[in-house]
């Protein structure tokens, strides 16, 4: 484990590359966790960080001039939503044999103005049914993916695949599952209106475990499963999809700047995490 | 079977050497994909591509080790690269930037090379000088005609109806000191030649014979206001029978 240290950067070879741009090469550094890259002073069109142990595409500083950034055999799962912002120019994107799983999770990428060639290559992403149809929909700028051209043909046939909201919901109930992104303010309010009433379960714990649940849910599929799960009164099996979704929303809510109140409820959170799972508060505290 | 037997014959290397790979794609993305392609089997340290007629679809990648370039034989065969199966194996030369590095390379050959090529470009400068050789003669051809036809006709065509082709031209306009020798020399370099007459009692004027009327035809129109002396455009017709 090597963080990513201004020495790094200074240390690592720098040198026109084979297609004629100005490279960094910070290939096989063993690092965990993208940081300082602002000590580049924006010299550079293209970073190499293959070979590395990165597990979240964040903390970027704003690189004007950076066009190309190659990130092979890595374990990218996740993508800063605000990328878009400080890779103004980034037009290639290499994230051949990365872990990212599931569609939604490429969803940031539409933020990059300029994103002409991406490879998804050796990712289970991949995999998934319609998996170039809905990259093709959400990354208008595509031109190349995965080493084949996007042909308008194909942007047509995406669209009209995409159309319905019906099939935009199935995809993104998958992940919502697993992982919540951030939710809207008045969503959250309106289920805690309607959860107040009914203020009836066997323990508090219990209480404030739905109650999170279903104020970080997505979709009002999720509000009715949870209330058909209480009703139905099979707490063992529900106790434990409720226990990763809290796991995750930590995690998601500590990279989120949420208002005191949340972050209250979130180290209380925390808390009944780490008495159940030793593994994951280790690796959260890494992170 | 057959690619079996090719495998063994090219020794392991560097570089490995791509063909089948679209031609449609332009030469500096094609170095950019090959690039992002290869790149996660090792650092590269070069993408040879060139979009003459020998090299169309090909291209060699220097990997920095012998295994990254044996991992991306291995695992990139028969990618489908632009919408083509990519066919690679080894190189069967060691790159220069690698024969660079291990200091096995030889300066001559690049040398010579240099000379091939230099040696091309002079080539297609004659070429472009003997093209612009002849636009002076023709411009001068096309030029002369028009400006001494005027006067010419002007001056004693109008009396006399033209004369009919005949095997004899009559010339007139002659300086007053010309000779048999000279017009000869001058008639001289047109097939059907036969001979000069000048007459004694009027200076100025000549006949001059050829074989039959097509020859005298080509000579008078090639030699029509040639100019003995500036001021004395040459004017010719055919004789009368």
């Amino acid at each position: 484990m090597v963080r990513l240290t201004a020495d790094l950067i200074w240390k690592s070879p720098h040198f026109f590359n084979t297609i004629k741009e100005r490279e960094l090469d910070l290939r096989g550094n063993k690092i965990a966790v993208i940081e300082n890259l602002g000590a580049t002073e924006d010299q550079f069109d293209t970073i190499d960080l293959s070979d590395n142990e990165i597990v979240k595409l964040e903390n970027v500083p704003y690189l004007n001039r950076l066009g190309t950034m190659l990130i092979n055999n890595n374990r990218i799962t996740r993508i800063n939503p605000n990328i878009g912002e400080f890779l103004p120019n980034l037009h290639t994107l290499v994230l051949t044999n990365n872990r990212i799983v599931n569609l939604v999770e490429i969803d940031p990428l539409a933020s990059l103005p300029k994103l002409h060639f991406l490879s998804l290559l050796d990712n289970n992403i991949t995999k998934k049914p319609n998996y170039r149809l809905y990259v093709i929909n959400n990354l208008k700028s595509l031109r190349v993916l995965d080493f084949k051209k996007v042909k308008n043909k194909e942007r047509l046939e995406a669209k009209n695949l995409f159309a319905s909201k019906e099939v935009i919901e199935e995809i993104q109930r998958t992940p919502a599952k697993t992982f919540s992104t951030g939710e809207t303010p008045n969503v959250s309010e309106a289920i805690e209106e309607q959860q107040t009433p009914k203020v009836v379960a066997p323990t508090p714990e219990q209480i404030i475990a739905i109650k999170a649940a279903i104020v970080n849910s997505q979709t009002l599929e999720e509000v009715a499963r949870l209330e058909k799960a209480l009703k139905s009164g099979q707490l063992p099996a529900d106790l434990i999809s409720l226990s990763d979704n809290i796991m995750l929303d930590n995690v998601d809510e500590k990279h989120e700047d949420m208002i005191h109140d949340d972050r209250s409820q979130a180290d209380g959170k925390s808390n009944d995490t780490q008495e159940q799972r030793n593994t994951d508060s280790a690796s959260m505290e890494q992170d | 079977m057959s690619e079996v037997n090719a495998t063994p014959e090219i020794p392991q290397s560097n570089t490995i050497y791509i063909n089948n790979l679209n031609e449609k794609i332009k030469i500096d993305e094609l170095k950019k994909s090959l690039n992002a392609v290869f790149t996660q089997f090792g650092k590269i340290l070069e993408v040879l591509a060139f979009k003459t007629l020998k090299h169309k679809g090909q291209a060699w990648v220097v990997f920095e080790d012998a295994s990254s370039a044996s991992n991306a034989l291995r695992q990139m065969q028969g990618f489908p690269f632009y919408d083509k199966p990519m066919r690679i194996q080894y190189a069967k030369t060691k790159s220069d930037i690698i024969a660079k590095a291990d200091g096995t390379f030889v300066p001559r050959e690049k040398r010579k090379r240099h000379d091939d090529k230099a040696k091309k470009r002079k080539d297609q400068h004659d070429a472009n000088l003997a093209g612009m050789g002849l636009n002076p003669a023709y411009a001068g051809a096309y030029g002369a005609a028009p400006a001494i036809a005027y006067p010419g006709g002007a001056k004693s065509m109008v009396p006399e109806a033209p004369a009919p082709p005949n095997n004899i031209l009559f010339i007139q306009n002659l300086p007053n000191d010309s000779t048999p020798m000279m017009l000869q020399m001058l008639f001289l370099q047109y097939p059907g030649f036969k001979e000069v007459r000048m007459v004694e009692t009027k200076p100025g004027i000549a006949f001059v014979e050829y074989g039959d009327e097509m020859q005298s035809t080509v000579a008078m129109q090639t030699l029509q206001g040639f100019k003995i002396t500036p001021q004395n455009p040459m004017l010719i017709t055919y004789a009368k029978k």
